[in-house]
């Protein structure tokens, strides 16, 4: 095991039982354990003899317990043992064949090794319980990422153990500055969490933040790095994301090197990387793994994307409901003899066309895979000739919702895709009530929002507005290492520059 | 909280700056020098630019002597409670009446160019909903969102570029048959087209390094200066003074007379990039009477007090910003505005000398 | 209470949004007039053609030409919007086509509503047609191998500025020149002609009266002396350049971008002389088979090219002198450096008075590919 994550378990919310020991009876300890998992039937109470006779009681949860080794190493070793023979003088340490062991005289520090897996063996006549690691939990392999794909990266993902993703990060940065902050979460579930730093790069300010912000989280469950994202935000009401949620450990580690934190929780193969930008969720890991000109190029498609995504059905509403001379002469006609056929007004006739695609798009996530194909057949014939020859849309919105939704996709996250989309809608609305005033208020009233917003006390837009020149290279344009060597701004990092003095 | 939302840098008095002086007087500003001087605006750009200048180092040598107060405390200083009191609430109405007036056109300018018929009270309703939203949270968040106007005064400039090949030299020569005199006399008369940089007097307790105030205040006079000036001359070379008296807005005029490759009539693009500019004229007014109101009020921490206050103010604003009946009426009270500007710098004045007065009493109470 | 204040408040939004699009004027109910032709009627009255196209009409392609009867260029929109079905809209017009004996008696304040209205564009190209401009587009209407009558002409118009040959006269520059003293705007001339719409020059106007007219050739020149000539094809047609045979006698040469230097003196009356120098470069695209590589042969050719385009341009300046036309800017260029001396003048009276001296030189650049 990497990881002993006991003297972080919070055990405030248990209060006076806190201190109980445990009895140098047995006996004692059998009943009050029994009480304790009345009705866990995977949880095996065995009893057994040390060599001596000395009755002894070996407790794990079944599956999460390496019976094996437990079978053939660690029982036979034990039943060779006398009762006096087990620790060492100082009762440190155990002669058993284990490589993590820890010795506690706490009822509760026992129960709660238990539930985490370890197999706990109790012996009559001392008041302690030996831990023993011999977990084995089933767990799936570390495979490729399924949201966050990219070309020339590393292909790997987290998973849901949180031991494993710890140790990924590890393996990535072979340094002792690799701290973790470990704690519980959950008020019941008692899922493991820990936040990642790297001392003398992150800030200790937003470290004890963030710190006291995650443990005093108060709630029953922590389904997914998201849960703690809204449970922790500053600003609620808002449809952007205040933590940029990965599943790359890439990403991770070169965001920690920026000074940021990492928030791991088990169960969830998602890492919350805080605190972050806007333009964090613009970038994707392959723009650093490349020539810096072909990548730029890539950074600015991609914010041509993103007003795209934005504004472009908004504008045809706009521009085809209040602003006919906007259209472009050769356009006109075209435009207007494919208009006539449609009985909608604008802004319906969009709202068909991008519901009818969200619909497909939600749907096409839920579904099974060889049922989502022939959804995607479906939703091309609906969208595309079908619905012009029945004269509910007209040529040009296809094209225009086609676009959209290509250009949606190109942002890199989730998360900030979504809320994108749900923008969007804003914006239509008022475009059809307003017209372009409609459009450029709702631009202002975003840009105002986003300059609002703060992510741990960070600008949120920054470094567009407020304007940072050193970091601001690195938003529109992806410039070449070499003049990267400041780290960025965002998370205030107290080593300021990459790379050693030479 | 609060306090601390409102905190700005020198930096951003720049942009604070720019965003109170660019916006409306520069619409017709043109048309108004052109009527006086003909082709000889420029000119009087240029000197009223420079009183501006003096006149903001009388300002900040004034807030100066008042260490970390606005005007509505030092109000009180100067001639106590009662008096002072009458002094801020004139402060705030001089205020509130260039918000008023200022959304008001800014109302007008959208009917004339894109929604004639939408009703006004609806489309002010709606515009000013940005600007409740960015006065809430405060002056720090203003001034982030006013730099975003960086960007459009490049654009502004790019269009110009464009139309440059109709520019004729011509139009500006002769230089100075106006008469100096003539010219003197009328560059006092746009310096209401630099308004603006008196908001400093209410903001001066938030800004954190008061030391470079004056600099980049003026850096910030500059630059509208150097806006000013591109615009002037570029309208005076493109339409020639005879037509450009004749010109309501001539910055829409000129932005109706470039035929763009597929588009053809790109106006209502460049008509939509003032949008935002206007909009944090108002902004700025606006944020700068309704502090003032909180502050008269004392009432900057609590939440409650100020969600009614700003709700009221802002129904107060729209329903005065139709008090106008025509546009000639809104011209005249905009002319107005620079007389009551020019006494609100009087007055700014009056205080710096006063200053002395009480300063030398307090030093000699403190004496005896 | 306090929900019930939301709650009303909501409502009220939602039913001001919900009745809102005041100003929506949805595309495909908008019958866009592409071209506006102004005439003048018997009775005094103008006669305002519009040209919109018909969008799901019967017959496709087909444009709809309408001509009413109104006393302002707004009321002849006003009366069509009672007879089309379509709500007729002028804010994509691409040309003001103007007949000629309208424009004699002055055309400006017919303009007027295209700066005054915003919906409408300033940048719709301002023409003359010879004869009426309803009849124009009725006829264009008819042609069946050209496009649509407003984008024929709109192409035209178009290419021929590209080429020099006609000048780029929009409603805005009409507006510019006539408004600025010492500038005179000149308008292109179209006419129908065999199943052709033609261009036939250039329209000059003096003050906003037209009073005289260019051919081709000419507005071309006249296009290179206001410095806006940009490249043009120009034939020197001249017994003097005849070949062995005789029946070719002329040069075809394509002219760059010139030099232009203008010169003002006053003699002791007080009467401008002014000096303009004019200096072309030119390709020649077609002459004879002959050694033009030659030195002699090419400053013979640059030598009768200079004088046949200072022969020309002279006789240019001449008529335009005659119609009190100033588009090169004479006046203007007075006003700006001789200001004592334009306010002391009347230059309306002085123009045609004064000496207008061009001298024109002309540098061949390169003669393709035989020698």
């Amino acid at each position: 095991m990497l990881f002993d994550f006991i003297p972080y378990l919070s055990y405030k919310k248990r209060g006076e039982n806190m201190q109980k020991l445990l009895s140098n009876r047995l006996e004692d300890n059998y009943s009050d354990l029994n009480d304790k998992f009345l009705d866990c039937p995977d949880i095996k109470r065995q009893r057994t003899h040390l060599k001596d006779g000395c009755p002894t009681l070996i407790i794990y949860v079944e599956g999460l317990t390496d019976i094996n080794l437990l079978q053939r190493d660690i029982i036979p070793k034990l039943q060779e043992l006398n009762s006096t023979e087990v620790f060492d003088e100082n009762m440190q340490t155990v002669r058993l064949p284990v490589a993590s062991v820890s010795i506690s005289n706490e009822f509760n520090l026992a129960v709660t090794d238990i539930l985490s897996g370890k197999t706990v063996i109790f012996i009559n006549g001392f008041d302690v319980a030996i831990s023993l690691s011999v977990i084995k939990v089933e767990k799936r392999s570390i495979s490729e990422p399924t949201i966050e794909k990219n070309v020339k990266g590393p292909q790997e993902a987290f998973i849901e153990s949180i031991n494993t993703n710890i140790s990924i990060l590890r393996r990535k940065i072979k340094n002792d500055r690799l701290k973790f902050k470990t704690f519980t979460l959950g008020e019941i579930t008692n899922q493991k969490a820990a936040i990642a730093y790297i001392e003398g790069i992150t800030n200790p300010e937003i470290l004890e933040t963030m710190h006291q912000k995650v443990k005093d989280i108060n709630y029953d469950e922590i389904t997914g790095i998201a849960s703690i994202e809204q449970l922790i935000a500053d600003n609620q009401i808002t449809p952007f994301p205040h933590y940029l949620a990965t599943e790359r450990p890439d990403k991770v580690v070169s965001n920690l090197l920026e000074g940021k934190l990492a928030i791991f929780v088990d169960g969830t193969p998602f890492v919350l990387i805080a605190p972050v930008s806007f333009f964090s969720f613009m970038q994707a890991p392959d723009d650093y793994l490349g020539n810096w000109a072909v990548h730029s190029l890539n950074r600015l498609l991609r914010f041509f994307g993103l007003i795209i995504a934005l504004f472009l059905p908004a504008l045809y509403i706009a521009i085809v409901s209040y602003h006919y001379y906007m259209i472009p002469l050769n356009l006109l006609i075209p435009l207007a003899e494919s208009r006539a056929r449609v009985p909608f007004p604008p802004i319906i006739e969009v709202l068909i066309l991008e519901t009818t695609l969200e619909m497909l798009r939600e749907a096409t996530i839920r579904l099974p895979t060889y049922i989502a194909a022939s959804v995607g057949v479906v939703g091309g014939l609906i969208i595309g000739q079908a619905a012009v020859d029945a004269g509910i849309v007209s040529n040009i919105i296809i094209i225009v919702v086609a676009i959209t939704a290509i250009a949606s996709f190109l942002i890199p996250n989730y998360d900030m895709a979504l809320t994108i989309r749900y923008i969007r809608f804003i914006v239509m609305f008022f475009a059809s009530i307003f017209g372009i005033i409609g459009v450029i208020i709702c631009g202002v009233f975003l840009i105002a929002h986003l300059v609002v917003l703060e992510s741990m006390g960070e600008p949120y837009f920054k470094p567009m507005f407020p304007f940072n020149r050193s970091d601001f290279k690195d938003i529109l344009l992806r410039p070449q290492l070499k003049n990267m060597r400041k780290r960025p701004s965002t998370a205030k990092p107290l080593d300021k520059i990459r790379g050693g003095k030479r | 909280m609060m306090n601390k939302s409102n905190e700005i840098s020198a930096n951003q008095v720049f942009i604070f700056v720019v965003s109170g002086q660019i916006g409306f007087g520069i619409l017709s500003m043109a048309s108004t020098l052109a009527e006086d001087v003909g082709h000889d605006g420029w000119i009087a750009i240029i000197l009223a630019g420079m009183i501006t200048s003096l006149i903001i180092c009388l300002i900040v040598a004034t807030l100066k002597r008042f260490n970390n107060l606005s005007i509505i405390e030092i109000n009180n200083i100067i001639f106590g409670k009662y008096i002072g009191t009458f002094f801020s609430v004139a402060a705030i109405v001089y205020l509130t009446y260039t918000t008023v007036l200022s959304l008001r056109n800014f109302n007008d300018v959208i009917r004339m160019s894109a929604l004639r018929l939408t009703p006004p009270l609806v489309l002010t309703s709606f515009i000013i909903i940005p600007i409740i939203y960015l006065s809430w949270y405060g002056l720090k968040y203003i001034c982030r969102y006013a730099a975003a106007q960086v960007v459009l005064f490049i654009l502004v400039i790019l269009y110009y570029l464009l139309l440059i090949k109709y520019f004729r030299f011509t139009f500006l020569q002769p230089i100075g048959v106006s008469g100096i005199k003539k010219i003197v006399e009328v560059s006092f008369s746009p310096f209401t087209s630099f308004i603006g940089y008196e908001l400093l007097t209410f903001i001066y307790p938030y800004i954190k390094d008061k030391k470079k105030l004056l600099r980049s205040t003026l850096y910030a006079n500059t630059f509208t200066i150097v806006f000013y000036l591109i615009t002037i001359v570029m309208l005076t070379g493109f339409f020639g003074e005879v037509m450009l008296e004749q010109l309501l807005y001539p910055i829409f005029s000129l932005a109706r007379a470039y035929r763009a490759p597929i588009f053809e009539r790109l106006d209502l693009f460049f008509i939509s990039l003032w949008f935002p500019i206007m909009l944090s004229t108002v902004l700025v007014y606006y944020f700068c009477a309704y502090n003032s109101l909180k502050r008269l009020f004392n009432i900057e921490n609590n939440k409650p007090k100020c969600k009614i206050l700003i709700w009221s103010f802002t129904i107060i604003v729209i329903l005065l910003s139709r008090l106008p009946e025509n546009m000639v009426q809104l011209r005249s009270l905009f002319d107005q505005l620079g007389y009551i500007s020019t006494g609100y710098v009087a007055y700014i004045f009056i205080c710096y000398i006063l200053s002395f007065i009480k300063r030398g009493n307090k030093s000699n109470e403190k004496a005896s | 209470m306090k929900k019930l204040l939301k709650m009303v408040t909501i409502l009220i939004v939602c039913s001001l949004l919900l009745s809102g699009c005041w100003d929506q004027r949805v595309f495909e109910q908008v019958g866009f007039t592409l071209s506006y032709g102004i005439e003048e009627s018997q009775d005094g009255k103008l006669l305002i053609t519009s040209a919109y196209p018909v969008i799901g009409g019967v017959e496709k392609g087909s444009v709809d030409i309408i001509t009413t009867k109104s006393s302002l260029t707004r009321g002849g929109r006003n009366n069509m919007r009672l007879m089309t079905p379509k709500l007729i809209e002028g804010g994509k017009v691409q040309q003001v086509l103007i007949s000629d004996s309208l424009a004699k008696k002055g055309i400006h304040d017919l303009l007027e509503i295209f700066q005054r209205d915003v919906t409408l564009p300033a940048i719709a190209f301002v023409v003359i047609t010879e004869g009426s401009p309803g009849e124009l587009l009725k006829k264009a209407n008819e042609f069946k191998s050209k496009p649509r009558v407003s984008f024929y002409i709109y192409q035209l118009l178009e290419n021929n500025v590209k080429l020099s040959n006609i000048p780029n006269t929009k409603v805005f520059d009409f507006d510019i020149n006539f408004f600025a003293p010492g500038l005179d705007p000149i308008v292109p001339m179209v006419k129908v002609e065999d199943e052709q719409i033609k261009i036939t020059g250039c329209a000059l106007f003096s003050d906003d009266k037209m009073s005289g007219r260019l051919n081709n050739k000419e507005s071309n020149l006249l296009i290179g002396l206001m410095n806006q000539l940009n490249n043009s094809d120009f034939i020197f047609s001249d017994p003097k350049f005849a070949d062995k045979d005789g029946d070719k006698q002329g040069v075809a040469v394509t002219m760059f971008k010139p030099k232009r230097k203008i010169s003002i003196n006053f003699d002791e009356e007080g009467i401008p002389s002014v000096e303009i120098n004019m200096k072309y470069k030119c390709n020649i695209d077609e002459f004879e088979w002959d050694d033009t590589m030659d030195p002699k042969v090419q400053t013979d050719l640059e030598k009768t090219f200079g004088d046949n385009l200072t022969t020309m341009s002279n006789e240019i300046i001449k008529k335009l002198q005659t119609v009190n036309c100033d588009p090169i800017g004479i006046g203007d260029m007075i006003r700006a450096k001789y200001y004592d001396y334009w306010k002391s003048i009347d230059w309306k009276e002085m123009y045609p008075k004064a000496d207008i001296k061009v001298s024109t030189k002309v540098e061949i650049g390169n003669v393709g590919i035989i020698k």
